[in-house]
């Protein structure tokens, strides 16, 4: 099964955070889980590499942080879109498209 | 933006309460992911592995984590200062030390420096300061410098310079000053200066209400117009707005407008004119009427935009050799007309005096900083283990320089914070001393010296600096000692590393500038006797000078009236004689009148200054009679053609022969020379300055010159000057009501006021040196206790193989003496190139006097060796066995 896992191109790990966050806020662990479940476990997120991504997203003001009470009453770090979140997504997720077709076409050729 | 500072601020501030939400945050994921093994089916021991697997490292994690904050620097920073401070506190008196030292360097350097922009550096208060030039007349051939120009000469000027200067004006080279009748009717004595109507218009005088003179004011038929300064409208009118247009009372004068607040009048202090006139008033030049030998006018012109201060310049010479070619008179004088930047001009007399004393107060930073790191690498030596041992275990270099630096720097920020106070305190003293310090007041602008922006980022760049030294140095030194050293027994390195020789550098160049400073203020100390010394051919002790003005009288009753005045003054108990003079020495400008011999008037070389007095003059002054007799009632008339002339003037005039009874031609109160016979020769006067002997003099009374009155007044008196005020005072009163006397001082006032430079520059150098030596006898001292400490094994090996304790004492002082034998003439060098900047400084004495140089020699020589002394005799007294223990 590892194998099949991909490694995660050098930014898109925002990306991914992004996205996961549009339908709700989640804390760090629940967003790695979603988005191994999403993509299908073929995602596999480096997790020491999650928290760095999540406090400089913070620190962009993309997303924002706050202390909330589990389902089963532990504390825990819920991250939340911004409005600047949403529209750094919806930017990178346009940049991402465009790249993914050109690949494609450059690959698609012959 | 606001989220990014508020997630810093908490990361800064708050760092604990950070990092624990931090650990908080991992766990709970660590526990989670923990957590879904388990219920995939997982043994707790696997599990846990597997999530350490995933993970990674959780410590790196969370340095990453920290990283993300962006505040990373700031709290590796913080933690070492904190680090530092505590390590500092540990050595409180090495902390002290090294804080002052930085403070007295910063603060005496930023003080000067201070006072150097504020007056040298700054632009004067007027817009396009730096075209303002003083157009001056020289007659080279009579040695006269800036002498007046006459009106004539001056129109010259003006409209043959007008190609390369904008504009130029004239204002009147004296006072002409008035009693006027105040608000309330009580006399007032008022400046009023005399200019040419474009002269404020030049000088960019912004009017505060009304208008700016015209140039068809003060024409003939006009009455004056009159501009108030805004402090005399407030004073005397009590801002009083129907003054426009009025008559000036009791002067005649229209007044047309009021200045902005705060003009001033900044001419060089040798002019002698008010600073802030209280009334200016539009004067019309008149070519006709006067002589070109009559100077009276100073002009300042500005220079068109575009043309160089030479090229004016050389417009000016040709204006001057046209001169000497129209005017016979001016071909005997010579002519020569100078453009002088106004700034430079007017700080000419004190530049020398300033920058000497930022030269000294930078030496003074450097030896401070010297000190300092000096200090440091003390220090650094006695942690030598502790940095070898850092090193050994892996510690990076660069770890160990940051934290040196850090050390150093936070010494610097401390001691450059409390610097900043220092020069506070320093400036805030100058300007105290300053109104009790006439000589200082010809500072121009000494009241606007602050510690501006300029000031601060100069104190903030020496403290950088010294950071610099005091952080870099040590460090560079941990990098290049040979950690194996340190770590032997003894920990200690042998006497050739580079530290110490580093030290002993920096010990010979502070002994080489303490040198250079104490060389200086012992040339001052001598100069400052020199002028205690000088006999002024006067004795100032007792004699109470003062201004009367405000008489109303015709002009023939003036002899009487001056009479009557000083027998009244004469008849008061304690008052021995009073007298009047036009200046009193040391206290007015005296101008120089041309003579001759039998032969023609055109000999060039032959000027001297002249006075007008009343009988009395120098009995009331105490200065000797030499040959002949002094002025009686009986000369003072103006058929009477008498003169007295000083020593060097017979001297000049009559070297084999006595001069008494021999006749001179002057020119002065005619345009034609007349004769004048010498009824005695009295001793030189030192009357324009205590420092220069100065020119010849002849003494004329005020009856030859038709009576002329005489303000400045002087009463030789028994016990206090200041207790005759009252008497003098409503003694004349008596005589008039409108009668004025100000300016009462003791003429002892005038002598110290001509001292009062030197002993300004003294007071600073001598500061400066006492601090400099202090420092620089603590570094040796430092250095030679280091050395006795280290070789504390070698010492004891010696007297344990028989070595005499007077050899070892021998050996220690002698360190030390060679080392302040290379400062000293390594001090010699340095001196040798500044000192000439002093000349201008001294009086008396050369800027390489054998004896002075000498002495500070010797006192160096004396300062080793009681620096020497203590650790030398630690060293003799050194136990073999005690020595061999610390092994």
């Amino acid at each position: 099964m590892p194998d099949e896992r991909l490694e995660l191109p050098q930014g898109t790990l925002d990306l991914l955070i992004l996205k996961t966050l549009t339908l709700g806020p989640l804390h760090g662990w629940a967003i790695s889980e979603r988005i191994q479940q999403i993509s299908r476990e073929a995602v596999q997120i480096q997790q020491g590499s999650l928290y760095p991504a999540l406090h400089r997203l913070e620190r962009r003001e993309w997303v924002k942080a706050r202390w909330a009470v589990t389902d089963n009453n532990r504390r825990a770090k819920y991250y939340e879109l911004t409005r600047q979140g949403h529209n750094q997504l919806a930017a990178e997720t346009l940049a991402w498209r465009k790249l993914a077709a050109a690949v494609g076409y450059v690959l698609d050729m012959a | 933006m606001l989220t990014d500072f508020r997630l810093r601020f908490r990361a800064i501030f708050l760092r604990d309460a950070v990092e624990a939400e931090m650990d908080e945050e991992l766990r709970f994921h660590l526990d989670h992911q923990i957590e879904k093994y388990r219920h995939a089916g997982l043994s707790k021991g696997e599990a846990l592995r597997r999530v350490r697997l995933e993970f990674g490292g959780t410590d790196q994690v969370r340095e990453e984590c920290r990283d993300a904050r962006g505040t990373r620097w700031l709290e590796d920073a913080l933690q070492d200062i904190k680090h530092a401070a505590r390590s500092l506190r540990k050595y409180p008196v090495f902390a002290a030390a090294i804080v002052i030292t930085v403070a007295l360097g910063v603060g005496a350097s930023t003080a000067i420096f201070s006072v150097a922009d504020a007056v040298l550096l700054r632009p004067l208060p007027y817009p396009d300061a730096d075209r303002l030039v003083l157009a001056i007349r020289d007659m080279p051939m009579r040695n006269i410098r800036d002498y007046p120009m006459s009106s004539a000469d001056y129109l010259d000027v003006h409209n043959e310079l007008a190609g390369a200067l904008e504009d130029s004006a004239a204002a009147e080279a004296s006072n002409q000053d008035a009693v006027l009748p105040g608000p309330d009717g009580t006399p007032a004595q008022v400046h009023i200066e005399t200019v040419t109507p474009n002269f404020l218009r030049l000088l960019g005088a912004r009017l505060f209400i009304g208008r700016d003179f015209r140039d068809t004011d003060g024409r003939a038929g006009a009455p004056a117009a009159a501009i108030l300064s805004y402090e005399f409208w407030q004073r005397h009118y009590r801002k009083d707005l129907s003054v426009l247009g009025r008559g000036i009372r009791d002067h005649g004068a229209i007044v047309a407008g009021v200045l902005a607040p705060r003009f001033e009048l900044l001419l060089p202090p040798s002019y002698n004119l008010a600073r802030a006139p209280d009334i200016w008033i539009a004067s019309p030049l008149n070519m006709e009427s006067a002589p070109r030998t009559v100077g009276h006018l100073r002009a300042i012109g500005k220079l068109k935009s575009g043309i160089s201060l030479d090229a004016a310049q050389m417009r000016a010479n040709e204006v001057a050799a046209e001169f000497e070619r129209r005017f016979p008179v001016k071909k005997a004088s010579g002519v020569a007309i100078r453009l002088e930047p106004m700034q430079q001009y007017l700080v000419a007399e004190i530049r020398p005096a300033i920058l000497a004393l930022l030269g000294a107060a930078l030496a003074l930073l450097l030896i401070a900083c010297a000190n300092g790191a000096n200090l440091m690498l003390v220090r650094t030596s006695l942690r030598d283990r502790e940095f070898a041992v850092r090193a050994s275990l892996g510690g990076s270099w660069l770890r160990i320089l940051r934290q040196t630096a850090t050390e150093g720097a936070l010494l610097s920020a401390v001691g450059m914070l409390l610097g900043l106070g220092v020069a506070f305190l320093g400036i805030r003293g100058l300007q105290a001393i300053t109104p009790n310090n006439p000589g200082l007041a010809s500072l121009p602008r000494i009241n606007l010296v602050s510690l501006n922006d300029r000031a601060l980022a100069f104190a903030a760049l020496i403290g950088l600096l010294a950071s610099l030294i005091f952080g870099l140095v040590p460090a560079i030194r941990v990098r290049r000692r040979d950690l194996a050293w340190a770590l032997r027994a003894n920990g200690l390195s042998p006497d050739s590393s580079s530290g110490v020789r580093f030290r002993h550098a920096v010990v010979t160049a502070e002994i080489a500038l303490s040198f250079v400073l104490l060389v200086a203020s012992g040339l001052l100390f001598r100069s400052f006797v020199a002028l205690q010394r000088v006999d002024p051919g006067y004795d100032p002790r007792g004699i109470l000078t003062f201004r009367l003005t405000g008489f109303r009288g015709k002009p023939e009753q003036r002899a009487a009236f001056v009479r009557e005045v000083q027998t009244r003054l004469a008849a008061l108990p304690g008052i021995h004689a009073a007298t009047a003079a036009r200046s009193l020495p040391l206290n007015g400008v005296f101008y120089a009148l041309r003579w001759g011999g039998e032969e023609a008037l055109a000999d060039p070389k032959k000027s001297a200054d002249f006075q007008v007095v009343q009988p009395g003059y120098f009995e009331t002054l105490r200065t000797p009679l030499i040959a002949g007799r002094t002025f009686t009632e009986e000369d003072n008339a103006p058929g009477k053609n008498v003169a007295i002339i000083d020593e060097q003037f017979a001297a000049k005039a009559f070297p084999h022969e006595p001069a008494v009874g021999k006749r001179i031609l002057v020119s002065v109160r005619a345009p034609n020379p007349e004769w004048v016979q010498i009824i005695g020769v009295v001793a030189h006067q030192r009357d324009t300055s205590l420092a220069k002997s100065g020119r010849e003099q002849i003494y004329l009374t005020s009856g030859f010159l038709g009576n002329q009155l005489l303000e400045q007044w002087a009463v030789q008196i028994d016990g206090d000057p200041a207790s005759y005020s009252d008497e003098i005072r409503s003694e004349v009163s008596k005589l008039s009501r409108n009668l004025l006397v100000s300016d009462m001082q003791p003429m002892e006032t005038f002598v110290k006021r001509a001292q009062s430079g030197t002993r300004f520059s003294l007071l600073l150098l001598t500061l400066f040196g006492a601090v400099a030596v202090v420092l620089a006898g603590v570094g040796l001292y430092g250095v030679l206790s280091t050395v006795v400490q280290q070789r504390t094994a070698e010492i004891g090996i010696r007297i344990a193989l028989g070595a005499a304790p007077r050899g070892i004492f021998k050996l220690v002082v002698g360190k030390g003496l060679r080392l302040s034998g290379i400062g000293i003439v390594l001090g010699l060098g340095i001196a040798a190139i500044l000192n000439p900047a002093l000349e201008t400084l001294l009086v008396g004495v050369k800027p390489f006097d054998p004896a002075t140089f000498t002495a500070v020699a010797a006192f160096f020589l004396v300062l080793t060796a009681f620096a020497s002394w203590l650790p030398a005799r630690r060293a003799a007294g050194v136990h073999p066995a005690d020595a061999l223990r610390e092994q």
